[in-house]
């Protein structure tokens, strides 16, 4: 079956004064029909430049160098400004990072979503307001608030709102940019609920990118584990979590149990993501990690595949 | 509503830090309707002490008025009605000198890295503004020395970032200088506003060690004000729970994790999948309802409209805080 | 559309290294990486390298000027030609030391005005947002009551009543000038005082005064500053329109008299035309550079305008 999205070593890179910095060092990944994968990462990894990538928005001086991203049938890297357009938001949608980024304050809720139905299909205004009032009621928001402005919302609902925006025209791929992080614990729960419910309904591919490994514990399919521009891991969640291989993942597994257990220090990851404007020979994460060897620090490791259906690029876990 | 029998509580543990009595702040309230003034509730008759050396959490969603009260404890906001005593003594009538003292006991660390951090200022400068400002250094050479030992107790290799301005570093590098910055006046009290929401779960621990390990290192005692029940869970000796604007439930942590009374308690608890392995009587119920606003909360107990106990009493007058075990309060007249 | 538009990364997406060193690209704040940003736009460099010329033109007038701007050597509207680069007046004054000396007088202008401004602005917008509410809302009040008076007209009216000294003028637009100032930085001043860092100031002991003095001015500084360049010109401006209603000091030779007198003298009819299209230029030239490089240090040194 034809994936949804199949990402093949992609690379985006800034060119800045200081040097060329490789956001996106040769990213590979798919996600399949209705299928939910998660990419993780600490901030700066890269793993949003991804995102914006697929919808090829990233800005200068940032800018897409190789690579290239199939969805739905056709090479979104070739597309040109026309096609482009109705792949955006038909074919794939994104929630943004934070929901004010998204919504214009100076415009109704249900006007802002039936616009984005009336650019991209040729409905009658009417249809779209449907449409619009539909799509924000399957997201919990009564019909009297449908016409209130986006500063009159909480958190939450800007959040929910978005995502009805994000749906409104069915789209195959849903990517989810970090949907819940400045969110209060329990407006985050109702989010993700929304979102499990959304993807039920509509059958969705979901490309969640978070900080937050816990959250993907229960809502993703699949786990792409993501450093300094790479891929260090990828695995099905389950896998993950019982058995992460590459040092950098457990660490990160080990540091949110470590959260829920009282008395004792709480463990983290010693020292900090590296600069990606510094070359760096070999591994990224040699400089962190408690496994290291001489190998880690001349070649960097390839991602293989280790175990059914579980990737890891770490010369500890490849060689044994 | 003058809660009598929550100051009561209160004046019983004296000898406390901080006693906070029925406390109140209202701010106006943008827009609304021509002629009428309207008033944001933010605290409404709140309530508690701080024992010394105790690390206390208020653990509320936004909108609860957690921040508030931690702003007028810092005296940064004023209150509208009530009173803060800081070692008996009422905060608001500091001035001069006593108010001088007050800032160098009192600090507090805030929830974004990126803000709170003049972006003008190097990392020395924004550490020893607080001693320039006090008159507590000799010279340069020693608040150089000062500097440079605080950066290395929050875990920074000083030399590295000491003559750094704030967007060279990361967000975890910035809540370390915010730490630091907040130690310079060795004070005895800090309040932290969300240490860590803003930061990446994997760089949370190790933030949250490091106040751990001052509070030995300094003999502090904390308020940590937070919407995460982990953080709460792990670094503290008593949690608070607020909703809009007044107090449900407090006791102590471990006493709160093993059972919690009320209602809104338990819908934070269960927000929590991992630590609610056993408890799953929300189900869909958590997934509806938003916090109600503030400057038309509801009549009764604040929480009734959302509450799937709730009893005919539950609108008509607001529960008092009563203890249903021992150190355990709750503000709940059908308590679980 | 919402939907297709392409929005900034916001920083904290950025990966580690291109993060800073975007942001370098977009400017921060110290000097010397706002310097470092200028020196590597294009634009700003090109109006900086207008403005330093003009300015250095009309420093070294005395020197660099070919004659006495006021001596009446030859022939009237002559063209130009080797002697008289830009030709003569109509009383056979040669218009290129004119045109140098309006230079400096115009800078002069521009520069006290602007400075004027800012010091009265700078000041007001301060006490503003730092104030009682109600000292707030005072002289708010008061500018726009300032602003919403049609300036040439009272300009004019005031500058008539008050006469034709080079000081009459630049107090008249200097008065003028100061609110929309006052205004910016008032705003620009609340928004940093919101911030946390301002609260840990006060935490920490600081009085108000310190805090306006050594955190909030330094924090609007670029900004300040950045205004007070495009003031020059504005201020240059309404002097050559004054100067060119007949409101200008005649006894100054700034841009604005040159092409009053050129009016008067009938350049045009006469084939004076270096004359009366000389002075007009360097206004335009100064208007681009200052343009130039006053918005592009806006916009490098405005802080970040949102968050996550």
């Amino acid at each position: 079956m034809n994936p949804a999205l199949r990402v093949t070593d992609l690379r985006v890179s800034f060119f800045t004064r200081r040097g060329e910095v490789k956001a996106v060092d040769g990213i590979s990944f798919e996600v399949g029909r209705g299928e939910v994968v998660g990419l993780a990462g600490e901030s700066g990894c890269g793993k949003s430049t991804t995102a914006y990538a697929i919808l090829r928005l990233v800005k200068p001086p940032g800018r897409i160098i190789g690579g290239s991203v199939y969805c739905d049938g056709a090479e979104v890297l070739d597309l040109d400004e026309r096609e482009l357009r109705s792949f955006r938001w038909k074919k794939v949608s994104m929630i943004f990072q934070g929901a004010m980024n998204s919504l214009n304050p100076v415009h109704r809720i249900r006007d802002q979503i039936a616009e984005a139905v009336t650019v991209h299909e040729h409905v009658s205004r009417q249809e779209a307001l449907a449409r619009a009032e539909e799509m924000l009621s399957l997201v919990g928001i009564s019909r009297p608030r449908t016409t209130d402005y986006p500063h009159q919302f909480s958190g939450g609902m800007r959040q929910r709102a978005v995502i009805a925006m994000a749906l409104a025209l069915s789209p195959t791929l849903l990517i989810a940019d970090e949907p819940t992080t400045a969110l209060d614990v329990v407006v985050e729960r109702q989010v993700l609920e929304l979102l499990k419910d959304m993807k039920r309904r509509f059958d969705l591919s979901v490309l969640f990118i978070t900080h937050d490994l816990s959250t993907l514990a229960e809502f993703s399919n699949r786990i792409a584990i993501m450093y300094a521009g790479k891929l260090a891991e990828t695995a099905g969640t389950k896998q993950l979590f019982s058995n992460p291989l590459h040092p950098y993942t457990s660490g990160l597994v080990r540091s949110l149990t470590g959260l829920t257990e009282r008395g004792g220090k709480l463990w983290s990851i010693p020292g900090s993501p590296p600069d990606l404007a510094a070359e760096i020979e070999g591994c990224k994460f040699r400089d962190r990690c408690p496994v290291a060897t001489e190998a880690c620090s001349k070649e960097a490791p390839e991602l293989l595949e280790v175990e059914q259906e579980h990737y890891v690029a770490c010369h500890s876990v490849t060689n044994g | 509503m003058t809660s009598d029998k929550d100051v009561e509580i209160v004046k019983q543990s004296s000898n406390q830090m901080f006693e906070i009595r029925n406390l109140k702040v209202y701010f106006p309230a943008q827009g609304g309707e021509l002629l009428r003034r309207r008033v944001v509730r933010a605290v409404d008759g709140v309530s508690f002490s701080i024992g010394h050396g105790e690390v206390l959490s208020l653990v509320g969603e936004s909108g609860s008025g957690k921040t508030t009260i931690g702003r007028v404890i810092a005296r940064l906001t004023p209150p509208a009605e009530g009173a803060i005593l800081f070692e008996g003594r009422d905060i608001a009538s500091f001035r001069g000198p006593e108010l001088k003292a007050y800032r160098r006991a009192v600090q507090m660390i805030f929830q974004d890295p990126y803000e709170s951090l003049n972006p003008r200022l190097t990392v020395f400068s924004t550490i020893t503004f607080p001693m320039r400002i006090q008159g507590i250094a000799r010279d340069e050479n020693e608040m150089r020395e000062r500097c440079i030992d605080l950066l290395t107790r929050v875990g920074l290799r000083h030399a590295d970032v000491i003559d750094n301005y704030p967007h060279e570093l990361s967000g975890g590098e910035r809540q370390r200088v915010s730490i630091a910055r907040a130690l310079a006046l060795r004070p005895r009290f800090i309040i932290a506003d969300e240490p860590v929401s803003m930061l990446d779960i994997s760089i949370r621990s190790s933030i949250l060690n490091v106040l751990t390990e001052l509070k030995e290192q300094y003999g502090l005692t904390y308020l940590l004000i937070t919407h995460d029940l982990r953080v709460a869970y792990y670094t503290s000796d008593r949690i608070m729970v607020a909703y809009l604007g007044k107090l449900m439930e407090t006791a102590s942590t471990e006493e709160f994790m093993r059972h919690q009374f009320h209602p809104y308690s338990r819908l934070l608890f269960s927000a929590f999948a991992d630590l609610s392995s056993t408890e799953q009587q929300w189900g869909k119920w958590g997934t509806t309802g938003e916090i109600a606003s503030a400057i038309d909360p509801p009549g009764g107990c604040r929480f009734h409209p959302r509450c799937p106990f709730r009893v005919d009493r539950c609108d008509k007058e607001p529960p008092p805080l009563s203890e249903l075990a021992v150190g355990h309060y709750v503000a709940c007249f059908n308590p679980q | 559309m919402k939907a297709n538009e392409v929005r900034d990364l916001g920083e904290e997406s950025l990966p580690i290294g291109a993060g800073e060193a975007v942001r370098e690209d977009r400017g921060s704040r110290a000097w010397r990486e706002i310097w470092s940003a200028i020196r590597h736009d294009k634009r700003a460099l090109a109006g900086l390298c207008i403005i330093v010329s003009f300015a250095t033109i009309g420093l070294i007038a005395p020197y660099a000027s070919p004659y006495d701007p006021f001596a009446l050597l030859g022939a009237p509207y002559q063209p130009p030609s080797w002697r008289h680069i830009l030709g003569t007046d109509n009383l056979g004054r040669d218009v290129l030391s004119q045109v140098i000396w309006g230079a400096r007088v115009s800078l002069f202008v521009g520069i006290v005005v602007a400075l004027v401004v800012t010091a009265i602005g700078v000041t007001v917008g301060l006490i503003a947002a730092t104030s009682h509410s109600l000292v707030d809302e005072v002289l708010m009040r008061f500018c726009d009551i300032l602003i919403i008076i049609p300036k040439l007209p009272l300009t004019i009216f005031v500058a008539a009543m008050l006469g034709r000294g080079i000081w009459n003028i630049i107090a008249v637009l200097a008065a003028f000038g100061w609110p929309a100032m006052a205004r910016m930085v008032r705003s620009e001043a609340l928004s940093v005082k919101q911030r946390p860092y301002v609260d840990a100031a006060r935490m920490a002991g600081a009085s108000q005064l310190q805090i306006t003095f050594l955190i909030i001015l330094p924090n609007i500084l670029p900004l300040v500053m950045a205004n007070a360049i495009l003031t020059i010109i504005s201020g240059i401006m309404s002097e050559a329109s004054l100067s060119f209603l007949g409101l200008g000091d005649p006894s100054q030779m700034s841009w604005g008299t040159i092409i009053y007198f050129a009016q008067m003298g009938g350049a045009i009819y006469n084939g004076g035309w270096a004359w009366v299209t000389a002075p007009g230029l360097c206004i335009a030239l100064m208007g681009l550079g200052t343009n130039f490089f006053g918005s592009t240090v806006n916009l490098i040194a405005n802080p970040r305008l949102r968050r996550r």
